[in-house]
């Protein structure tokens, strides 16, 4: 068992890889947040009492070390007064000074909260200062204090508004597409590689990478509507509207087209010669697609068409150490279906020999 | 090369000619497909009336297309293997489809604009995207017909095959024949009609390439 395990030691690798990516993914706590607060707005020269719903928070575990600020550019507004009445539960009192500049009057403010225990936190745009009382007085900017720390003291996955916790989703769904592309590239491979050789054994990997191309290409599929339907809302309102979902789409019609075409070519050397041709069409068509037609067309995936990628924006350091893991563990969980193809496809074709 | 070019090129258009039967029906076919347009939409706005004017293009041509590896008996091709390349053959293949879309196409595009009306704005842009649309049907399908022709029940799996490998090509094409029917950018449109063009001249370069592989039995 053991001497089978070190033999077949990419196999054990790929699962645990994957296994550690499912229990981290899913056990990491999403990092502090702000979800909701009311009021949205206050005029100038009023008090404002408001209230403040964090998650995964610890307000009443930090007490004293508490603090808020609305903020607009260089201007930070401490709140004079905060109570929080839970771990997830928070009431600032704001005072908005009456002699603010027309600079900073009709603005939207981002609300920021620090704490010993969860960093510093924001909620991007989510507070209104309108247009109130007016005075004369000469108005200096608040000094900002300085504050001990800006991260979490314990491990998370970032906290996205409108991701949330389907950030997690990260390590599943793109996985699944690096894997689907590079079986896919490796099926493209074996077909060249068949056409100067004309070894069957070329042709079979090619048909198994492929197949276990589709697999992974219905699985990002899934993984992919699950999260949109969260993250963009319904279904029929994005699906075919984002080239990088059609081309998904389009590779696993490609590739099923692909296997149409080996059932009707029944003669093994033309099935794998025509197949072939077809293999090498269907993957350069497939990269055409991807790389090219986004640029003409609309995506709501991030890093195109001013989203911002991972690289900068969602992938920290945390993820990251999730995220290299499970696309290695699910390429080589990948490439171990794609192997029980081969050989389920060679014995197939011993056993036709044999009989005939 | 050029002398087997210009010959099998010669052979193909003359035997168009003595089965002018074929070439009508496709003709035929292409009006009747324009008259079922109409009769189901009666009246479109432009983005709609140049979808359904690549829709339209797209059948007859996979039609049209597809026929190009069967009408001639295995024998023959298996003669035409002796004394031609390979190359030879494919490309005068792709010539002459390319042709026939042309002819398709102006045919077509006549027929749709008497009953649905002509939207074009800018009316040499948007011939110079239907010809590159043209030549990217002739391009693309000619080489899975070659495919197509090697199964039984070949029209079906000329389908199949096709439709995904041409929605990429459909992407561009829209987006390319919408500067007939908008203002766009110059650049934006060169960028455009450049990335069909370079797709074009990948898909020939691979048949090309792969065409000796599929044509001998």
């Amino acid at each position: 068992m053991i001497k089978q395990m070190y033999k077949r030691w990419w196999k054990v690798l790929g699962a645990l890889l994957v296994l550690y990516s499912i229990l981290v993914g899913l056990a990491v706590p999403v990092g502090p947040g702000l979800s909701n607060l009311n009021p949205k707005e206050a005029k100038t020269g009023e008090e404002v009492l408001v209230q403040l719903r964090g998650y995964n928070t610890h307000f009443k575990e930090s007490g004293s070390s508490l603090r808020i600020w609305l903020r607009h550019k260089d201007l930070y507004l401490p709140a004079d007064q905060i109570h929080s009445s839970s771990d997830w539960h928070l009431l600032a009192r704001f005072h908005i000074p009456a002699n603010l500049p027309p600079a900073y009057r009709d603005q939207v403010y981002d609300v920021i909260v620090n704490d010993d225990e969860d960093g510093t936190f924001i909620l991007p745009r989510a507070f209104s200062v309108l247009n109130g009382e007016t005075s004369g007085e000469a108005f200096e900017l608040p000094a900002v204090e300085s504050v001990k720390n800006n991260d979490p003291q314990w491990f998370n996955f970032p906290h996205r508004v409108v991701l949330y916790e389907t950030i997690r989703n990260l390590l599943f769904h793109v996985p699944m597409w690096f894997a689907m592309t590079l079986l896919l590239t490796f099926s493209f491979a074996y077909a060249i590689a068949y056409l100067r050789s004309f070894n069957p054994v070329y042709d079979a990997i090619a048909a198994a990478t492929a197949n276990a191309g589709i697999l992974f290409g219905l699985l990002g599929f899934v993984t992919g509507a699950l999260w949109g339907n969260f993250a963009w809302g319904a279904l029929n309102k994005w699906l075919l509207q984002d080239t990088k979902i059609l081309g998904a789409l389009i590779g696993i019609l490609l590739y099923l087209a692909y296997f149409v075409l080996r059932g009707a070519l029944g003669d093994d050397e033309k099935r794998a010669r025509i197949s072939s041709v077809y293999n090498i069409f269907a993957w350069v068509m497939f990269i055409v697609f991807i790389y090219v037609t986004p640029r003409m067309t609309q995506t709501l995936h991030p890093g195109n068409g001013g989203n911002p990628a991972f690289s900068s924006y969602d992938l920290d350091s945390h993820l990251r150490m999730v995220f290299y893991p499970a696309v290695i563990g699910w390429i080589l969980i990948g490439l171990w279906i794609s192997s029980l193809q081969l050989r389920y496809r060679l014995l197939k074709e011993k056993l036709y020999d044999q009989e005939n | 090369m050029f002398r087997e070019l210009k010959t099998l090129l010669w052979k193909d258009l003359k035997l168009e000619w003595r089965k002018r039967h074929a070439l009508n029906g496709l003709l035929l076919y292409v009006v009747l497909m324009v008259v079922l347009v109409y009769l189901s939409f009666e009246k479109v706005d432009f983005i709609t009336w140049n979808a359904l004017l690549w829709l339209i293009l797209l059948f007859s041509s996979i039609n049209a297309v597809a026929k190009s590896f069967l009408g001639e008996s295995n024998a023959r091709h298996l003669y035409y293997y002796h004394v031609a390349r390979p190359q030879a053959v494919i490309l005068s293949k792709i010539i002459y489809n390319l042709f026939l879309m042309l002819l398709i196409a102006g045919i077509a595009l006549a027929v749709y604009s008497l009953v649905l009306g002509f939207p074009v704005r800018y009316p040499l842009r948007y011939f110079a995207a239907l010809f590159l649309g043209a030549a990217g049907f002739a391009t693309l399908f000619t080489m899975l017909a070659a495919m197509a022709s090697r199964a039984e029940n070949s029209a079906a799996l000329m389908a199949i095959l096709s439709f995904p490998l041409f929605i990429p090509m459909l992407v561009i094409l829209l987006t390319v024949s919408r500067a007939g029917l908008v203002a766009m950018e110059d650049s934006v449109i060169l960028q455009n009609f450049a990335l069909l063009f370079l797709l074009e001249l990948v898909i020939v370069s691979i048949s090309l390439l792969l065409f000796p592989y599929i044509w001998r039995d």
